[in-house]
């Protein structure tokens, strides 16, 4: 008996104590990303290699995502500081109580769509309704499309591979606009892009989040951390190489280089709108997330009314004076 | 009714302490929803979502039967050649292991390119998941036989199917029936499996569809009500397995009549 409670109950006391004592906090900043590095990301890795996190005495942790990798969860748990998502998942951790904040957008305009081979002629959501729809269960913006303009055409869920797409030039597959045209051309195919908002449903993308307690207790890394995003990312889009070839290099050898050169200019695009040219990169509109909450709602993706005006802020980025100091 | 009581009286017992207790637990330590929803919320969800469920439940049914169906015609057929010849058997038995040690969630999206997606992808992961127990189980009741029975028929001048009608196979049964119940289970698994990877959405679309569907969207309560639908198909396949070797077995085996005694 003796024996037993030492070889059992000694460390199984050890590991319940362990787990009760809460972590020792230090002062790192965890930014849970949505997939593996990429130019998508490419904010936060420009602002690490280019030092802008240390020049403001941030210690800033960045994690790669990848299937099955949550952000909103991991941040709302306490796991990660930030989290990288769209606005869509904002809203959706809203209407479960879930109190996020949203403080730094980097696509203007979410470059996630369709792609539809350029031999099917589709160029808008009514051809979509005659293609079979490779897509991710649940996806939003396909959501919302779907209960506004009647269409169900076939979907099959998508397994992450462009593979079947390439072979059936009547389907239909979610992409990112700014990899995935690169990977299917690679896949012999010729792809034609029908970004969510060609399609009719306007929202951002790669916005950066954090928990709204965390953002009410820290307002001087808040700033900071927003700061070094914005100086990051306007220097990746005036020059991505070095960044594409830091990605390639320190973090994701998988990310080819050749990707990131492809990526870019599509970037230079998506990221950019009146918002930013007056309040600067990240910037955010009251009216994008809105009509955005009020269309998830509409479409029953959310079943109750969340006050879309308390998911995000600007409050955060660099006045305009700031910006031409940094 | 006495007997149904005392058979299904326990787990439901169970089954409400264990529902009292997470409620309790969701109450006390404020568990947000997000993280684990309590068994009302999960209720009221199935409930909001019931015509979702229904169509996922019909179709993953659909999906595991077939592949259940598959699985057992093919591992009994397989079971029964191999059983023929000790040479057969070492030829072609590791490669019936080879095929259970598949990554299946891997090499499924390559079924999509052989045989499209949907209902043939699906299945084939049902089979492919549920194929080994029924084979490896049956194989092994075929081959062990009693030796002195299997005399016996011969001293009485029984043939090649004799032998196997009245001995080896009765004596295959209840291994047979112990690969079914495995197999019944994994059918299930391997239905939501492949749904998840290879199945279609909207009227085609199974539990494992809307198992993805649901925590893309951060809905951790239609998520667990998924999974519960799920766990009662899986037990509704086991109990009949378990309810089809009683009827097969139940007056001549003796772990039927043990159990009824």
């Amino acid at each position: 008996m003796k024996r037993i409670s030492k070889r059992i109950l000694l460390p199984l006391l050890i590991f319940v104590v362990a787990a009760c004592v809460e972590p020792v906090e230090d002062d790192t900043i965890s930014v849970q990303t949505d997939w593996f590095a990429s130019t998508d990301h490419a904010a936060l890795y420009a602002a690490e290699l280019y030092g802008y996190f240390d020049d403001r005495n941030l210690k800033v942790e960045i994690r790669q995502g990848g299937p099955g990798i949550r952000a909103a969860n991991d941040v709302a748990t306490g796991r990660a500081t930030f989290g990288l998502a769209l606005p869509e998942n904002i809203i959706l951790a809203a209407a479960e109580d879930v109190e996020l904040l949203s403080v730094f957008a980097s696509y203007q305009e979410s470059p996630i769509g369709l792609m539809v081979h350029e031999s099917s002629g589709v160029s808008g959501i009514e051809g979509i309704a005659d293609l079979s729809v490779q897509i991710f269960p649940g996806q939003v913006f396909w959501e919302v499309l779907k209960h506004e303009t009647g269409i169900s055409p076939a979907e099959i869920a998508f397994d992450g591979s462009m593979t079947a797409w390439a072979e059936n030039p009547d389907w239909a597959v979610q992409g990112f606009a700014t990899t995935n045209p690169f990977d299917a051309r690679n896949a012999g195919a010729e792809p034609r892009m029908l970004t969510a908002t060609t399609l009719g449903f306007r929202s951002y993308a790669g916005v950066i989040f954090t928990d709204r307690s965390f953002a009410r207790n820290h307002p001087e890394k808040m700033t900071a951390f927003v700061a070094a995003l914005q100086q990051g990312y306007a220097d990746f889009l005036a020059d991505p190489h070095a960044v594409i070839e830091y990605i390639n290099r320190d973090i994701n050898k998988d990310f080819l280089i050749e990707v990131g050169e492809a990526a870019a200019p599509v970037m230079q695009d998506l990221a950019v709108s009146a918002d930013t040219e007056s309040l600067g990169l990240g910037a955010m509109n009251p009216d994008v997330w809105n009509d955005v909450a009020a269309r998830m709602l509409s479409a029953e993706i959310i079943r109750r009314e969340v006050d879309a005006a308390t998911l995000w802020t600007n409050e955060y980025l660099p006045t305009a004076q700031e910006q031409a100091t940094q | 009714m006495k007997r149904v009581l005392e058979l299904a009286g326990p787990p439901l017992l169970v089954l409400v302490i264990i529902l009292g207790l997470w409620s309790l637990a969701v109450r006390i330590f404020e568990i947000p929803a997000f993280v684990l929803p309590g068994p009302e919320r999960v209720f009221e969800t199935a409930m909001f979502e019931s015509e979702r469920l229904m169509t996922g439940f019909r179709n993953t049914l659909i999906a595991s039967t077939i592949g259940l169906l598959a699985a057992t015609i093919v591992g009994v057929l397989g079971a029964v050649i191999l059983s023929t010849s000790r040479l057969l058997e070492r030829a072609l038995y590791p490669w019936a292991v080879v095929l259970q040690t598949v990554p299946v969630v891997a090499v499924a999206p390559l079924f999509v390119l052989w045989v499209g997606p949907g209902l043939v992808s699906v299945v084939l992961v049902a089979f492919i998941i549920a194929l080994f127990p029924i084979l490896a189980n049956t194989l092994m009741g075929l081959v062990s036989t009693d030796p002195a029975l299997i005399d016996l028929l011969k001293m009485q001048g029984a043939g090649r199917v004799a032998i196997f009608r009245k001995i080896r196979l009765p004596n295959s049964l209840p291994y047979f029936f112990t690969g079914m119940r495995i197999s019944a289970g994994l059918a299930v698994i391997g239905t939501i499996v492949g749904e998840m990877v290879v199945g279609r959405g909207g009227e085609e679309a199974g539990l494992g569809y809307y198992v993805v569907f649901s925590a893309t969207q951060l809905k951790t309560d239609f998520v667990f009500a998924t999974i519960i639908v799920s766990t009662g198909l899986g037990i509704g396949f086991f109990l009949a397995m378990v309810g089809l070797s009683s009827l097969v077995m139940g007056r001549w085996h003796e772990s039927e009549l043990r159990r009824d005694s």
